[in-house]
């Protein structure tokens, strides 16, 4: 009984089933038209479940039977289902199935059920390993998204390991940049933290402090920073200082002391280093060395000194030079005037010639001082130096315990030199020598010619050694004595030797020293020979060369011009005076309007209140291109004097002068016009 | 030695004979039944021209019927089975094609078609058919185009129906009247026939409509033309044959010839329709 009743309600569940499908069939065909499909469906159907449908009719809404299968009349055991099919709105068929249950169908429910159970257990395999297809196709497709994601996690991965390793580089080529960047600094570069314990120094830092590697990592700064106040000579340190903490950075300049013992002027700058939060994590300090610079402000401000000492000095000189003039032709004057001095008068012609003389030497360190505050081109002359030497030399020593020895070779070439220029070299060397040999002691100096080559030019020299037996120069400093404010002394510019050297270069030669300590030094000029034969001494200066004609003065200096003149009248000459260019253009123009020649005009060089020389002759030339004249100046270097002819000149003369000078000046002059 | 050299060349002699063609002829097919019933029933058909010309025959049903005259025209299609009015319409739009000859069926080289409606309906002309839904086969079916022609004759218009389907087959058509979903419709006459036991009634018969027909297309050698309309004119001569013929309509004994002036009055009565069909 059991058995039947689950016999009938799984034939119940089998024929809606079946039901379900007729219908959603059977309404798709209807709907579309497809009128001509039914039967051969239904009838395929029916075949199928033969053994179980008893009963198959679908019949149309007007009662057209579409299919029919089976007979009416139902058996004993059935079960039927009816299906309205509504597949427009005013059509619709009917589908009814009547399902047998009779025992001769249940004498084959074995093999239903077999195949039922057969069904079934196909259908659960298939259902099964259609899951099972699924779930692995799901499993692979999440396996295969797994692995994707993996895949590109991976390559994400590898991307930030490539971009991590890029950055890596990156940094390590910026590191070595800034470690190359801090070696090549010149200053020093010193990292602290917020103790003032050193993290990190540059090479430079190294250098200055004599702290080097590793050994500064991890002490203070001011351990390792030796720094004074400049002047004051108290010790600065940096952190008790403050001034690391100062914002915007610090600048002070110091003396710093190296842990090897060198000084050097320095300005330390002082920097943070800030985090995100504006707190300061570190300074670096930056140590400039500032010695050099220093020097070179030192030396600019001597310079500055000097140049205006020097403008002082020219500036006295040369008014002192018009003074000596005065004095010094004044001299000349009275001397010339006792022409055939006896008694009394030989006296007074000995204390006039002294008179002189003095007034010569004055006038030798007169311009010796114009050419220290001017410098200049030398006046060069084919000169016998041995002259020069001695009497430069004779004047120095005089009245020290020096003895003094000359040797010069008998054929001693002359050379092309500017005499006063020498003679200044010769005075500065002999003086270093005197100085040297305070106690005493000799001194040497020799004269000889020798051949210098350089390849297959030979040029003739001529060598000058000055050997002293003072306490020597120390090995380290000879190479440094020439240098301008090079000095051991304690008193001195240091630019004697400075200017030595200067000179020598200027006459195209060189200076060499040797020297031992406690035994003496030798300096040895050398000078190329002169090709132009030596300048004949003034020949016949005991008579006065006369002329006639007139002459024009021009000198500011009224004592100067007074004694000019005299000189001039004494030549025989007829003499106009001027004080300044102005005055001299104005008679010259006026006297050439009157047809009255000026012969000659001698005229001041420098007139600080007018016109000097230089415009004069411009002017003067202009007006008359014949016009000769004279420059006259107590600056020989001047380079109108040492270049008078491209001025316009015919003459320079030389303050003070003498009457013998100005003769010969004035016939060589009016000679050759 | 020798055994297999003679066995080669005699091999080599059997080729010939069971090579097939140089080029493919296309047969078209005008739908209107499914695609693989005309395949399986003009399969004889293609196999008969195929050993008749020595071209390999391809059949292709055509989508629609006017898919089916454009295909003929642009010359897709080398040959071609087509209906009265589908023959009408390709020279009208397309021109003249060579004929290759009309199907005869029932001993007739015409058909007829009827206006059918069920049997218990209660109509009795045309003209009672304004404002009925009306099912055909297809727009352009021999079976549209002559009853509509005949509606309009009788005064309607398409705008005086209710509605009108069109269900692909005649079977549809009947029995979609048949289940009441339709007025009426047009069916030709084998299937009127065949459902009349079931209670389908002809309402109007059609004029008499010229057969289905055999067409070329234009490009065509003409020696191939006239081969293929021989080949399928020799068909009634042969058991073989009709069968042939048989297997593409029940009815079918033989292909005559055929004249364009055969469709004369079928063109005559489908210019009535022109404008509607425009």
């Amino acid at each position: 009984m059991n058995q039947k009743r689950e016999d009938i309600t799984q034939a119940e569940e089998n024929l809606t089933a079946n039901l379900q499908l007729l219908e959603t069939i059977l309404y798709a065909d209807l709907q579309n038209a497809g009128y001509q499909e039914i039967e051969p469906f239904l009838d395929n159907w029916v075949s199928l479940y033969q053994s179980r449908v008893d009963y198959l009719d679908l019949t149309a809404g007007n009662g057209f039977v579409f299919f029919r299968h089976g007979r009416q009349e139902p058996t004993d055991h059935f079960i039927s289902r009816t299906v309205a099919i509504q597949y427009s709105y005013q059509s619709s068929a009917t589908l009814s199935v009547r399902w047998n249950l009779t025992d001769a169908h249940f004498t084959a429910r074995r093999t239903l059920m077999l195949l039922g159970l057969i069904q079934l257990i196909t259908t659960l395999t298939l259902v099964f390993f259609l899951r099972l297809a699924m779930q692995r196709k799901r499993d692979s497709r999440m396996l295969s998204e797994r692995a994707r994601d993996l895949d590109l996690a991976n390559q994400d991965l590898h991307q930030e390991m490539e971009e991590r390793t890029v950055i890596e580089e990156n940094l390590a080529i910026e590191k070595e940049q800034l470690q190359v960047t801090l070696r090549s600094l010149e200053e020093g570069v010193i990292l602290i933290d917020c103790r003032g314990f050193i993290l990190l120094t540059n090479s430079a830092a190294e250098e200055m402090t004599g702290c080097r590697g590793q050994l500064c990592i991890g002490k203070s700064i001011d351990e390792v920073l030796d720094l004074v106040e400049e002047g004051s000579e108290s010790v600065f340190r940096l952190v008790e200082s403050g001034l690391l903490l100062k914002t915007g950075g610090a600048t002070k300049e110091l003396v710093m002391r190296s842990l090897d013992h060198k000084s050097r002027f320095v300005s330390l700058s002082c920097s943070h280093i800030t985090n995100d939060q504006d707190e300061i994590t570190g300074v670096v300090v930056v140590i400039r060395d500032i010695t050099k610079t220093r020097s070179l402000e030192q030396e600019q401000h001597k310079n500055s000194m000097l140049e205006a000492l020097g403008v002082l000095a020219g500036g006295i000189a040369h008014d002192f030079n018009n003074i000596l003039m005065a004095i010094s032709g004044n001299l000349n004057m009275a001397q010339e005037l006792i022409q055939e001095p006896s008694g009394d008068d030989a006296e007074l012609q000995d204390i006039l010639s002294n008179a002189e003389k003095a007034t010569d030497r004055a006038a030798d360190l007169t311009r010796q001082l114009l050419t220290f505050a001017k410098g200049g081109s030398p006046i060069l002359d084919a000169t016998a130096i041995d002259g020069v030497i001695r009497e430069s030399a004779d004047f120095v020593t005089h009245g020290a315990d020096i003895h003094l020895e000359y040797d010069f070779e008998p054929d001693l070439l002359p050379v092309l030199i500017d005499r006063h220029q020498i003679g200044q070299v010769i005075q500065n060397l002999v003086i270093n020598a005197r100085q040297a040999m305070s106690t005493g002691g000799s001194l040497t100096i020799t004269g000889s010619n020798s051949i210098e080559k350089q390849g297959d030019l030979e040029t003739p020299m001529v060598l000058i050694e000055i050997t002293d037996q003072g306490s020597g120069i120390p090995e380290p400093d000879l190479g440094h004595i020439f240098d301008p404010y090079f000095t051991t002394k304690k008193e001195g510019s240091g630019l004697g030797l400075a200017v030595v050297h200067s000179i020598i270069a200027r006459h195209q030669g060189r200076i060499e020293v040797r020297s031992r300590l406690g035994e003496g030094s030798t300096f040895t000029i050398h000078l190329p020979a002169s090709r132009k034969a030596l300048s004949t001494p003034d020949q016949d200066m005991r008579s006065l060369i006369r002329g006639t004609g007139r002459v024009l003065v021009m000198d500011d200096d009224d004592a100067v011009r007074l004694i000019t003149c005299r000189m001039v009248r004494e030549l025989g000459f007829e003499v106009i005076e001027a004080d300044q260019g102005a005055r001299t253009i104005e008679l010259y123009r006026d006297h050439l309007q009157r047809r009255q020649t000026i012969d000659l005009v001698i005229m001041d060089l420098t007139v600080p209140q007018g016109m000097g020389g230089q415009e004069t002759i411009r002017q003067l030339l202009e007006i008359d291109p014949e016009c000769r004249a004279i420059v006259s100046s107590g600056y020989s270097n001047d380079p109108v004097m040492a270049n008078h002819l491209d001025y316009g000149f015919k003459a320079a003369l030389v303050k003070p002068f003498s009457l013998r000078q100005l003769s010969r000046l004035l016939g060589k002059v009016l000679d050759q016009s | 030695m020798r055994q297999p050299v003679f066995f080669l060349i005699a091999c080599l002699l059997m080729i010939p004979a069971a090579a097939p063609c140089h080029e493919v002829l296309v047969l078209g097919i005008h739908p209107y039944k499914p695609n693989n019933v005309l395949q399986k029933n003009f399969r004889p058909l293609a196999d008969y021209v195929q050993e008749a010309l020595g071209y390999a025959v391809e059949i292709r049903v055509g989508t629609n019927y006017q898919d089916h005259l454009h295909a003929i025209s642009s010359g897709a299609v080398d040959l071609a089975f087509l209906g009265p009015a589908g023959y009408v319409n390709l020279t009208k739009l397309f021109g003249e094609h060579p004929l290759l000859g009309k199907i005869v069926t029932n001993g007739e080289p015409v058909f007829r078609g009827h206006i059918v409606v069920a049997e218990n309906s209660s109509l009795t002309s045309l003209k009672e058919l304004g404002g009925k839904r009306l099912a055909f086969v297809n727009l352009f079916s021999t079976m549209y185009l002559v009853p509509y022609a005949m509606l309009k004759q009788a005064g309607l218009k398409v705008e005086d129906l209710s509605g009108q389907a069109f269900l692909n087959s005649h079977q549809n058509v009947a029995l979609g009247i048949l289940a009441g979903d339709f007025a009426a419709g047009a069916v030709k006459e084998e299937v009127f026939l065949k459902f009349t036991d079931r209670g389908l009634r002809s309402l109007v018969p059609t004029m008499e409509i010229p057969e289905h027909v055999f067409v070329a297309n234009s490009r065509l050698d003409p020696e191939l033309i006239a081969a293929a309309s021989t080949a399928l004119m020799n068909l009634k001569s042969t058991e073989i044959g009709v069968k042939i013929l048989q297997s593409i309509k029940s009815s079918c004994t033989a292909v005559v010839a055929a004249e364009d002036a055969d469709y004369d009055p079928l063109r005559d009565l489908l210019k009535y329709l022109d404008k509607d069909l425009e």
